[in-house]
């Protein structure tokens, strides 16, 4: 969609805004450091593979077997450990809780769920 | 003025500025078309006494239904029959569409927003429950 030059340019402005914080520089800081590790990055995406795949077959109805749990659990223990990505979740937490705040806020002054119409089903 | 103060005086900056950016995308929002289009809808939606009148009917039977009070199968079929007469009528329709509208417009906004912020913003707009 086209956006009017108005809305545009104000969304940019607070996409600016929001990018300059401390608390978004803190998370961009720490997801660049995790990436930058070889061995913490490629633990991160396995493990975040493995949950989403767990997690859509369990939806799905599907039993799951316990080789596949265990992995799961052990694979949890080492990211709940490793520094890079203790770090990373922590801020990516802050983040979280930042933007449910700037998000309030344009819902209040909108009197309209921006988080419900902004994203997709 | 010390180290700590003056991040307390950064921080507090950047958070008026970031207060500021989303009084004026607000304002423009509440301009666009789309907007103006789906406030338009809700009145119209409000002003129809036939939709307000099943609306109620359906808040009755959901009532009904989640309280376990009377016929579960009754209440069902009361609801779809009732859901699609609302559904037929024009000013539900509009609203629909003025929402849709909205979603469209909305979605496109906060594409620009995530990608000024380096970070997505709606998708990561909530509170992290579990660790």
């Amino acid at each position: 969609m086209n956006l009017p030059k108005d809305v545009r340019q104000a969304a940019e402005e607070l996409g600016r805004s929001l990018s300059t914080s401390d608390t978004v520089q803190t998370y961009l800081a720490a997801q660049a450091q995790l990436e930058a590790d070889a061995d913490a990055s490629a633990l991160d995406n396995r493990f975040q593979a493995l949950y989403q795949d767990l997690l859509a077959r369990q939806r799905a109805g599907e039993d799951l077997p316990e080789k596949e749990l265990n992995e799961f659990y052990r694979l949890r223990e080492q990211v709940q450990t490793h520094p890079l990505i203790v770090e990373r979740d922590l801020a990516l937490g802050e983040l979280k809780a930042y933007f449910a705040d700037v998000a309030l806020e344009l819902s209040v002054q909108l009197q309209m769920d921006y988080l419900t119409l902004a994203q997709a089903a | 003025m010390s180290v700590e103060a003056m991040t307390v005086v950064a921080g507090s900056a950047q958070r008026v500025a970031v207060r500021q950016s989303v009084r004026s995308l607000v304002e423009t929002l509440r301009g666009s078309s789309e907007f103006q289009a789906l406030q338009e809808a809700v009145r119209a939606v409000n002003d129809d006494d036939v939709a307000q009148g099943l609306l109620r009917q359906i808040h009755t039977h959901r009532s009904a239904f989640q309280l376990g009070q009377g016929n579960q199968v009754d209440h069902v079929t009361a609801l779809r029959k009732l859901q699609a007469e609302l559904d037929e009528r024009a000013s539900v329709q509009a609203y629909q569409q003025a929402e849709q509208a909205v979603q469209t417009l909305f979605r496109a906004v906060d594409t620009v927003i995530s990608g000024a912020a380096g970070v997505g913003f709606a998708a990561n707009a909530k509170r992290s429950c579990c660790g």
